[in-house]
């Protein structure tokens, strides 16, 4: 349930990412950054090597959100994730990382996604017009929003 | 959309386990006894459906790569005129999250797959039969493999 991290991409998270950071669904077990991570619950018992650093919530449950707001990252990151992005319309999206923009009190929000992983109406604007819309950057197929 | 990783996906699942879509259309082509059907776009279905003669009385279009919706429709009707039998079909399934426009039309509807079928109807030279809206996806129904927006176009008379 994640997408592949480019190059590109990954010079960006490593730059952008420090120490206080969370990241939320993206596979901590394909990270080595020294940061906090959350999972779904249900990837508890997966054979993955996870980050030593996860935790496994329900994002559909009250803990979730609460846990965000007892981390209170400067930055919370959600990279490459199929389980956050999957096919949603981008309003949506926006709507759900203005939500963890405010849980997280004024830290910063980092979401990149494949561009054919997300919805839009792609016969009335283009993917440079709906970007500049939401105020993200392409950054080769990926998408980069950043609030 | 190659077809080693339409395997691998398969892999994933039980030995004789299909793509729901696949079967839909298997079933579609035995049930109306087509007798030259053509595959383009996609050619992963080619070893169940064969390939058939000119003119054609169905065309199963498949379009798992990007795509720009004016350079589709311009082969669709190309196909039309040129390589379907007087009546024939066209079974068209695109990756709506792959496509881009030439133009931006303001006056399409807001909603995307609205927007997919008024185009479609507007530029395509063929009467839709039907149209299968692909609306929540959360990546379970194998659209990057087989598309789920799907038209089933019959060749104009004229």
């Amino acid at each position: 349930m994640v997408y592949p991290v480019s190059d590109e991409l990954w010079e960006l998270i490593q730059k952008d990412v420090s120490k206080d950071c969370l990241m939320l669904f993206s596979g901590s077990w394909r990270y080595e950054l020294d940061i906090k991570y959350i999972e779904h619950q249900m990837f508890e018992e997966a054979d993955l090597k996870f980050h030593t650093n996860t935790i496994f919530v329900d994002p559909n449950s009250d803990i979730f959100k609460y846990a965000i707001r007892q981390i209170k990252p400067k930055t919370l990151a959600i990279i490459q994730s199929g389980l956050f992005f999957r096919y949603r319309n981008i309003e949506d999206i926006m709507l759900d990382l203005r939500e963890f923009k405010e849980l997280i009190g004024g830290g910063k929000v980092l979401a990149t996604v494949p561009q054919e992983r997300i919805d839009f109406n792609r016969l009335k604007m283009s993917l440079e017009q709906m970007s500049e819309n939401i105020g993200a950057i392409l950054l080769g197929n990926d998408l980069v929003i950043e609030l | 959309m190659k077809v080693n990783d339409r395997k691998y996906q398969l892999g994933w699942f039980e030995d004789g386990s299909v793509i729901r879509q696949d079967q839909d259309l298997l079933d579609y082509i035995q049930t109306n006894g087509f007798k030259s059907v053509k595959i383009k776009g996609d050619i992963f279905l080619k070893e169940q459906i064969g390939d058939g003669q000119l003119p054609f009385d169905l065309c199963v279009y498949m379009v798992t790569q990007p795509f720009r919706f004016d350079e589709l429709i311009n082969d669709i009707n190309q196909i039309m005129r040129d390589e379907m039998d007087q009546r024939g079909i066209m079974y068209l399934a695109i990756n709506k999250y792959l496509a881009t426009a030439d133009n931006y039309d303001n006056d399409l509807s807001d909603d995307y797959t609205d927007a997919i079928l008024e185009y479609v109807s507007e530029n395509v030279n063929a009467e839709i039969i039907e149209y299968h809206r692909h609306l929540k996806d959360d990546g379970t129904g194998f659209n990057w493999v087989h598309p789920l927006t799907i038209f089933y176009l019959r060749k104009n008379d004229n």
